[in-house]
This record gives structure tokens, sequence and C-alpha cells, in this order.
């Protein structure tokens, strides 16, 4: 999407929802209509109330005030029908805002390959929250106040079309002040938003470094760099509120300054018998009573709520998914499954080291790979490269003969299954869990699943498949949850299955049965090594280790490479077989014995 | 500033209305003292209106009064605006006090705090807690000020006619108790609401942590579905939050109607008795307004419990005692940097992490640490420099307990290299020299070249000066700035804490080579998992079960113990421990 829908995504949203409820709007503003009776009567009605007393007709004069009483009741049943449409506006335009976050953020995070932000999460709850919270307070308060304030000036102009006609155009005047305004104030309302969320940035980042900062002994540089952040959100806060302060002046323009105009003046109205002595009162009452707390309120609720759904419209907005890229490849799955690389070569940016250069490798259908080396070094970025998740800058993946890129999505993700070290478990019961690939498993397939990566235990555990697990059922180990992510993908459909370091938290044993019972199912096992053993266990190994690559088995591999002797915790003193790398007679010379 | 207290004082932990208005003190009482003022004039003004309509109804010059009017409402005005302003900066300086005090605490708790409290959870804390806590305080300030107004206008109505008083004060109590009726079922739906809310955002936390599994079984809209599906019960609890709204709202207006219809009659009895003028009429309309005005306060009341509740998260991590005293020993006597434990025990969470554990690394050498993963490596390596302290026993630098140091003197002679270190500051430059600021631009880059850095820094747009947002590093080039950081640091004692494990062979053998040509003289502990690491030792520490098993070159045991030979053959790169 370009810069400027991004933009509006939110707005569009917002007025796409309230079109589509044009018909609940319109009742809502007849509705309004009626509810704000009582306002258009209470000046006339204290008028005509005061003027019946000043003439001793009390009982006139306690009719009148009756009217008054029965339009409140009248007012009071037009509130009640209308708060369904109100309910049937806001509710709807929350739902597809939580709707719009949800794919938006799911979407994000699973295309990008990189960790998502889940304190992002709660910030995006809250500003659904309030544009929820906001949209209540502009359809129930200021819809009401705005009704109001328009009965008032009809009353107003009813009894006393002078006093109105000044009253009108003071207030014109306050409104196109207001409106020349805004636009200061949004712009300084958005600087102070982006404000708060550098303090919560910088402060993420300061408590992540707490055990650095402190043993650089550096914590009051740490702080202080928080401390500016929080400076600078105080300064532009309270620019804001400077701003912001001129809405008195503008209230008081539009509010009372009418009535200052009407007291004056009154002495020559009352003279020349324009108006009556009750019609003054009526008139001070319309003023002080209903058009000057409406104005105020207006504005108040404008300059504030208004500004605050606008720009939390706007980053709100910026969340949502881009509409679906057109997928990459049509071309259906053959039936082979043997996976072979040419020349792979992948870079996270354009200056940066590669992380696999020139790959060649072969995989036959029904192959054991392990792929081991140092931490960080890439072991998963190639897993993401061979399953298709990553495209890479030059070479080519090719699956049963065809380029990985081109094989239909579906096709793809049913033949590959990979397994990430941290499991999945979700909200529900553990047989949703385990079928989750695989919808029409049998109760044997599960049992024969779980018995072989050894999740048996677990599940007389916690008491049959049909236990609750994930957010709000039984607890899992770490474990025992990846027990149930390998369990799961034995049971898919899937003939090539990566484990990412999927073991990490089994025991050696645990992931040697693990390990066993994929090598024994049908199908390609290819394992980013987390334990050494797991080499072993393989056909075949790929070693990283930085610019070079070998591949070879277990024992071809400790003659020729010294990086996968130390992994396996094998050191010689002498007689090292001479190796392409340099390095290795350096490591035995400097070594201060 | 100075360094972190050693223990907060009571002042610190104060966060009862009163402490927070303490936090500024002067713009809180601003803000009274403007609302007060408001409040006056809010007061005088219905009088002022009523005597000014009765002078032009009984044509006398009404001239003074309009002016004494006027003048009342431009006060007004100006006491609305500087109020405002007033209301801000209290606000702001109460959340900014705050803040800073939590940041400091946080530093203060150190690297055991760490261990109780996620990042997450402390940024929301600083932000929104914080927040909420801060703008309480004008908001009680206004209530009170409001309630005292309310009480003004009900003299007032008394003033007029005491038969008005009365029918207020009749009328007002059933009010009252509808709007609380109604304000407890307004809360209890919109918790429910809220839970179910918070449901869903559980959901998407949950479906965002497994999103490299959804990612490679391509079910991303079943997931947007799942996370979805308590959408439905939310819709519910909306609407019955709608419910209770349309009850507040026919229910309040009508009663409120109905007190002012009758307050109006009882006037208008009093205008036909002659007793109550017409500017009086108008001046008991006004006041029953100010009168009725505390209703609105109710909305404050729940504001205010939910701003205690917030004010509470913070005063939670401000109450834990950090546990690091500082010594006041303000310099550490010239010494080769010899660093020994003796008797050093620590224990976590109930289990005995160090066992008395003795150790003696002679000064300018070498020495491993090794173990099977969870012994306690990282534990004693944090010791040296304070970054935890023993439960018992002592560490000493050269004959100096490291308790009686200033910790920031002490921690200028101890540098640390971690196996997954944080970069702070703004450019590459700034992050390596963070520790010592004043470092020259030569002993920065020396620093890199040692540590292997050199080739990828020269690779960034701006080099040294490269922002770090813009250059994402990989963890083998992340673990060498950490190195080239711990190496510019300077200092006696250099602890790498598996610093290499994220390297390839040719560039831990060029690191080794390096830190052994370049920083002869300065004692090393290193924690390693690899035994070319352990053989490149002058010494290695064995530790086993929290106790140190042997203490000779990797040579020796390698040769004569089986035991030892399995610690090696052991996970690389996992790193179980706790730090």
């Amino acid at each position: 999407m370009s810069r400027v829908q991004v933009h509006r995504a939110g707005y569009a949203l917002l007025l796409g929802e309230l079109r589509a409820r044009r018909r609940a709007l319109v009742r809502i503003v007849l509705w309004s209509v009626v509810e704000s009776l009582p306002s258009l009567l209470s000046g006339l009605v204290v008028a005509a109330a005061l003027d019946r007393f000043l003439a001793r007709d009390v009982a006139a004069g306690l009719g009148v005030l009756a009217m008054l009483l029965a339009s409140a009741m009248v007012g009071a049943i037009a509130a009640r029908q209308m708060y369904p449409w109100l309910a049937e506006v806001v509710e709807p335009v929350r739902d597809a805002f939580i709707t719009a976050v949800v794919e938006g953020t799911m979407v994000a995070a699973t295309r990008s390959p990189t960790r998502p932000d889940t304190a992002g999460v709660a910030r995006l709850t809250e500003q659904v929250q309030s544009v929820r919270n906001i949209l209540f307070v502009l359809l129930r308060t200021v819809r009401q106040v705005a009704f109001t304030f328009v009965a008032a000036l009809v009353g107003l102009s009813v009894l006393a079309p002078a006093a109105a006609l000044v009253s009108g155009a003071l207030v014109a005047l306050a409104l196109a002040l207001f409106a020349l305004l805004l636009p200061g104030l949004a712009v300084r309302h958005k600087a102070a938003l982006l404000a708060e969320e550098e303090v919560a940035r910088r402060a993420g980042d300061a408590f992540g470094g707490i055990r650095d900062a402190i043993a650089c002994a550096a914590e009051d540089r740490a702080v202080a760099e928080v401390g500016r952040a929080v400076e600078d959100e105080v300064a532009l806060d309270r620019a804001l509120a400077r701003a912001t302060a001129l809405r008195s002046v503008i209230v008081f323009i539009g509010g009372q300054l009418p009535l200052v105009v009407l007291l004056v003046a009154a002495p020559w109205l009352l003279r020349e018998g324009y108006l009556t002595v009750g019609e003054v009162v009526g008139a001070a009452t319309y003023l002080t009573v209903s058009l000057e707390p409406a104005l105020r309120s207006i504005i108040g609720a404008v300059g504030s709520w208004g500004l605050d759904l606008v720009v939390t419209l706007g980053r709100l907005g910026e969340g949502f998914a881009d509409p679906e890229p057109p997928e990459k490849g049509s071309t259906p799955a053959e039936d082979r499954y043997d996976l072979t690389v040419h020349g792979l070569t992948f870079a996270y940016g354009p200056g940066a080291h590669p992380v696999v250069h020139d790959l060649d490798l072969t995989v036959p259908e029904g192959g054991h790979l392990a792929v081991v080396g140092p931490s960080g070094i890439g072991k998963s970025t190639l897993a993401n490269l061979l399953a298709g998740l990553l495209t890479p800058q030059h070479g080519d993946v090719l699956l049963g003969g065809v380029d990985i890129g081109r094989v239909r999505e579906t096709d793809l993700r049913r033949m590959l299954g990979l397994i990430p070290q941290e499991a999945y478990v979700f909200a529900g019961t553990l047989r949703e869990n385990l079928t989750y690939l695989a919808p029409h498993a049998t109760e044997r397939e599960l049992t024969e699943a779980a018995t072989a990566v050894g999740l048996q235990p677990a599940i007389d555990r916690l008491g049959g498949f049909d236990a609750q697990v994930g957010v709000g059922g039984a607890d899992l180990s770490n474990g025992e949850k990846q027990l149930v992510a390998l369990a799961r993908v034995y049971i898919s459909p899937a003939r090539i299955v990566i484990l990412d370091e999927a073991t990490s938290n089994l025991d050696p044993m645990g992931e040697a049965r693990a390990e066993a019972a994929f090598s024994r199912r049908q199908g390609t096992l290819l394992v980013i090594a987390h334990r050494i053993s797991s080499a072993r266990r393989a056909d075949l190994i790929l070693l990283l280790d930085g610019d070079s690559v070998h591949l070879g088995t277990h024992d071809e591999l400790m003659r020729t490479s010294v990086l996968y002797a130390d992994l396996v915790g094998h050191w010689e003193v002498s007689g090292l077989a001479s190796t392409s790398t340099p390095g290795p007679e350096d490591l035995l010379r400097t070594a201060n014995i | 500033m100075p360094a972190p207290a050693s223990s907060p004082s009571a002042a610190t932990r104060d966060l009862s209305w009163l402490g927070l208005m303490r936090l500024a003190p002067a713009h809180t009482a601003a803000t009274a003292a403007w609302a007060v003022a408001a409040a006056g004039v809010s007061l005088l003004l219905p009088a002022v209106s009523a005597h000014a309509v009765d002078q032009v109804l009984t044509n006398r010059a009404p001239g003074l009064t309009l002016a004494a009017l006027t003048g009342l409402l431009v006060s007004r005005v100006l006491a609305e605006a500087y109020g405002g302003l007033a209301r801000v900066a209290a606000t702001t300086r109460v959340a900014a006090s705050l803040r800073y005090r939590l940041l400091r605490h946080v530093f203060a708790l150190g690297v055991p705090g760490l261990r109780r409290h996620v990042a997450g959870d402390l940024v929301t804390r600083l932000t929104g807690n914080a927040t909420t806590s801060a703008s309480a305080v004008p908001a009680l300030v206004n209530g009170v000020v409001t309630v005292i107004t309310s009480l003004g206008g009900l003299i007032a109505l008394w003033l007029i006619d005491w038969r008005l008083g009365a029918v207020f004060l009749t009328g007002v109590v059933p009010a009252v108790l509808l709007l609380r009726l109604l304000m407890n079922q307004v809360t209890s739906r919109y918790g429910e609401y809220l839970e179910r809310l918070g449901t869903i955002a559980g959901r998407l936390t949950d479906a965002l942590s497994g999103s490299r599994t959804i990612r490679a079984s391509g079910t991303t809209r079943r997931e947007v579905g799942r996370v979805l599906a308590p959408l439905p019960d939310l819709a519910r609890s909306g609407r019955g939050i709608w419910e209770v709204q349309r009850a507040v709202s026919w229910q309040v207006n009508l009663v409120l109607t109905g007190i002012r219809v009758l307050a109006l009659a009882v006037a208008g009895f009093g205008v036909a008795g002659g007793r109550i003028s017409p500017g009086d009429f108008l001046a008991a309309a006004l006041y029953l307004t100010l009168a009725l005005g505390f209703l609105n306060q109710v909305d404050t009341l729940i504001y205010l419990a939910d701003a205690r509740a917030n004010a509470d998260r913070i005063l939670e991590v401000l109450a834990e005692q950090p546990r690091v005293h500082a010594g006041r020993l303000r310099g550490l006597p010239a010494g080769p940097g010899a660093l020994s434990f003796r008797r050093v025990s620590v224990r976590l969470c109930d289990q005995v992490v160090l066992d008395r554990v003795d150790l003696d690394l002679p000064a300018g050498a070498a020495v491993a640490l090794v173990g099977k993963s969870g012994t306690g490596k990282t534990t004693l390596a944090l010791l040296a420099g304070r970054l935890l302290d023993p439960d018992e026993g002592e560490v000493l630098i050269d004959d100096v307990r490291v308790d009686a140091l200033d910790p920031a003197r002490l921690r200028r002679e101890v540098a640390y290299a971690f196996d997954r270190p944080v970069l702070l500051g703004g450019t590459v430059r700034e992050a390596l020299s963070y520790g010592r600021p004043e470092a020259a631009a030569q002993e920065v880059e020396r620093a890199a070249r040692i540590a292997q850095a050199m080739d990828f820094i020269g690779r960034l747009p701006d080099g040294f000066d490269t922002p770090l947002a813009d250059a994402p590093f990989s963890g083998g080039e992340l673990q060498r700035l950490g190195l080239a950081r711990a190496v510019a640091h300077g200092g006696r004692i250099l602890v790498l804490d598996d610093a290499t494990s994220s390297l390839d062979t040719v560039t831990e053998a060029k690191v080794a080579n390096a830190l052994t040509d370049g920083l002869t003289g300065r004692t090393r502990l290193v924690i390693a998992h690899r035994a070319t690491t352990a053989a490149r030792a002058d010494l290695v520490a064995w530790l086993e079960s929290g106790r140190i098993r042997a203490l000779a070159s990797h040579h020796t045991l390698w040769a004569a113990e089986p035991d030892y030979r399995a610690v090696f053959a052991a996970e690389p790169g996992l790193d179980e421990e706790d730090a």
C-alpha cells in the first residue's frame, strides 16, 4: 500500500462501517431530535412560568412547569429508544477494528522471518479500546450536547430573535476560530503521542540492557538516555496544553459574551417593549444553562477526544495488512520429494556477510541429514531456505526437480513439516493440537504417534486426548510442548521433516527416541542439531563453519575437520591431518602448556 | 546524578495521594488555587447576574453591576485557562518523577532484580501506569473543589429561600442512590468486557509466539479465525454495558429534571408571594446547576480507584530492596589483578548453586572455567564485578574485598564480555566506549581490531559512526562487538562468559591469539565449553556440583580424568544457566 493509503486505512475502515449502518444513524438522529425537546423548551418554559408567577397566577405557572416535566419524560423515552441503535453502530466498528488489527499483526508476523513484537499487542488492544471509547463518548455525549445546543438556539430564536441573532453570530465566530486552531492542536497532539512512544522504546532498550549497563559502570548514562526522552515528552505535553488553553478564550467569545451583550441591551429592549421580563430571564437561562455549557462541551470534546480519535485511527491504520500478494507458485508438486540445492547463496542485507555461500547439497528421498555448527552461524536460516520460507539471492532449491519457489503454496506446506525450537501449543484440547495438520487422523494414528515420539506419559498424566492444554488449560513443561509439536508433524502428511533444534528441551534419551521415530517414518529427515549426538545418528552431516562448509559422514569429518572434532569433544595433542583452512596448527602452537 | 543509593528513603515509597502530590507541590498548589478561584467566581456569578437583572428591571443604572459581571466572566476565563496549564504541568511533573524513581530503582535492583521482572512489564509500569497515576492528582484536586462548590451552591440556594435548600436535599438523596446502583453495574459489566478483550489479546500474543510454526504450516487464516473466536462474546459484553448506560441516561436525567422542576416550582411560589425577585429566580436556576455538579464526580471516583491500582503497580517495584550495598573505598590500590574467591556460596531459588568455592586466579593468568551446564559458571563470573553478591564468603581483588569498594570504581577494573551482549548507545563508537566514554578513537579501533570486528565495521555505511539502529548484526558480529567493548573498557580483569560461542573456528582462533598478544598482564576468566578454548588457557578450574573439583592445566586433566573429558562431549551452544 502507498504511504497515503496506509495513513488513510483507519479512517477508510471507520467511514466504511458507518456508511454500512446508515439506517441506524438516521434513527439516532431522529430520536436525538426528540430527546432534545426539553432543552428546546427549557428557556421558553422558564420565561412563561416566571411571567405567570409575577402575575401571581400560581396555577398557570405550575401548569407550565408541568409541561417541562412532561417534555422531560418524552425526552427520556426517546433516549431509551435510541440507545440500542447507538450500540448497533459502535460495537460493529470495534469488531471491525479488532479483526483488522489481528489480521494485520498475524500476517505481518508470519510474512517476515524475524521475531514479532509481542509488546505491540498491548498497545494495539489499548488503541482499539480507545477508538471504541471515543466513539462512545462522541455518540453519547457530544451528540446529545450538539442537539441540545441547536435546540436551545432554536428556542432562543423563538423567544427573542434579536438575542438569538447576536448569540448565533458570536457562536459562529467562536467556531471559526476553533476551526483555525484545530490543525495546530492536531500536530502537537501527534508529536506528544510520538514522544510517549519514544519513551517506551528507550525504556525497553534500557531495561533490556541493565546487566550490560551495570557491568560497564554506566547506569547513569543509560538512565540519562531515557531521562532525555521523558523531558522531551514533558515539554511537548506542555506545549499542547498551552495551545489547548486558547479554547477557554473561544468559549468565552461564543458562550459568555452573548450574555453580557444581552444584559447590556436589556434596559433598552425592555423599555422599547421588545421583550418582557420573563423573556429576558428566559433568554439568560438559555444562554447560561444550555448554550454556554454545550459550547464548552463540544469544544472540549472535539479538541481532546476528536483529536485523539484522528491520531489513533492513523496509528492503527498503519498496522493493517497489505492485501494478499498473488501466490508465488502455481506448479503442483511432483510425487518425488528429493531435495537438491545448487549454488545457494543468502545474505540478510546488501553489505552483509553471506550466511551460506555457493552451497551444493543433495538429500535423497528418505535421507537423514544433520546440520551442525557454532550457535548463531546460520543453521536456522538454512532450514528456512530449504523449506522455501526465504528466497536466496543466488542459486536454487529444487523439490522433486521443481524450483521450490514455483511450487503451489498449499502443496508445499503439506509436504514440508518444519518444527521450530519454540513449540506452538494453542488453547484447546490435546486432540485439536495434534490433529492441527491432519484433521482426519484416526484414534489409532494418534496413539501411535504419541507412543513413537514419547508423548504417552504426558497424555496419561493429563488424562487423555481430550484434556485442555495451552492458556487456561493444564500446564505443560517446555519438553512436553515440544513433544506435542513433534507428534503433530509425525501424524501430518509431510514427507520432508525439518527439526530446527526442536528437541532442545528434551533430555538426550528423549531426543534420541524422537529422532529415531522420525527416521523410521517414511520420509526425509533434516535435523538442525542441538546436541552433537544428533550428528552421530544421521547418514550425512553438514558442518557450517563461517566461510567453509564440510559435508560427510561422522568418521570423515572427524578426520578432516578440527572444529567438528572439537564439537564432538575430541582433542588431540598432535597429529591432526592437514586441512585447507588456516589455523589449526596455530591453535596448537599457542596453547600455553 | 548520584549513583543508585543503597537503600530507598521512606519518601521514595510513599505513593499515597499526598505522596503523589508532593512530587510536584508547586504545580499541585497552583492547580488548587486556580480551581478555587474559578469556583469562587462561579459561585458569585449567579448572584451578580441576578442583581444585574433586578437593576435592569427596576430601571436602575446597571452599569457598575454589568462591569462587575464582565470582570467576573473574564476572571473565570483566565482562571480556567491558567488552571488547565497548571493541571498539565502537575500531571507531567508527577509522571516524570515517578518514571525517574522507577528507572533508578530498577537499576539499583540490578541483575538479581531481572529475575523477577520482565522488561516488557516494566515498560508498561513506566509508561501507562505512571501516566494514569499522575493524571489522578489534578482530578482529585478538581473533584474536591467541585464538591465544595456544590456545597456552596446549596448554601446559596438556602440563602435565597430555605425551602429551596430543603427541596434540593430531599430530591438529591434518591438521585445519589440511583446513581450509585447504576455505577456498580457499569463497573462489573466493564470488568467482564475488559476480561474478554484480554482473552483475545492473550490469544494474539500466543499466536505471535508461534508465528514460525504457523508460517511453516501455512495456517495463518485459520489462526486468525481462532484468535477472533471470542469476538461474539465480547460484543455481547459490550451491549451489556450499553444496556446499563441506557438506564443511567434516561433514569438519571428524568430524576434531575424532576428535582429542577420541583425547585423552580418552589421558587415560583416565592416569586408569587413576593419573597423572591425575578433576578433571584434566575439565580436559583443557576445555583441549582452548580449544586447538582457534584453528581458528575461519581465518574471521578471510579477513575481515582483505577489510578490507585496503577500507582500500586509502581509501588510494588519500588518496595523491593536492592541487595547490593555500596562500599565506600574510592580507589583500588595499584596491583597486578589477582582475583580470589574465598568460601563463596550462592543460593538461587532455594537451590545451592555455589557451595563454599575457593579459587585463586594468579595475576595476569588466563584461567578457563569449565563444567557441565548449570553448574554455576556464569554465577561465579558475575561475582567478580559484583553483578551478583554471594550469600556467604568473600571475593577479593589484590587482597581488597570487592564489597568495600565503590561499585563504579570496581566495575572500571572488571570488564565483561557476554555470549549475548546488549549494545547500548547511539552509534557503534558509543557502544564500544560505553564503559569509558573518554576513550580515544585509537583505543576504540585497537579494541575492535583485537576482537576481529574491523572487517564488518568497515563495511557499514558510516563505519564507526553508524547508528546502531541502522545496522542489524548477526550473532557472531554482536559477540565481537561485545568483546571489543570489554577490551576497550580496560581494567585489570577480563571475564569472558562464553563470549566466542557464535564464532567460527578461524575467527575464534584469531580472537584468541589477539587477546593473548594484546592483553598481556590482564587477568582473564574464560568460561568455556570447547576443549580448544580450555587448552589455550594457562589453568583450568573445573566446577562440579557447585565446588571446584580441580585446578590444573587442561593437558593434565585430560590425560588423567575421564569425567573431565565427558564434560566436553556436552551440548555446544547450550546455556541453561540463569544469569
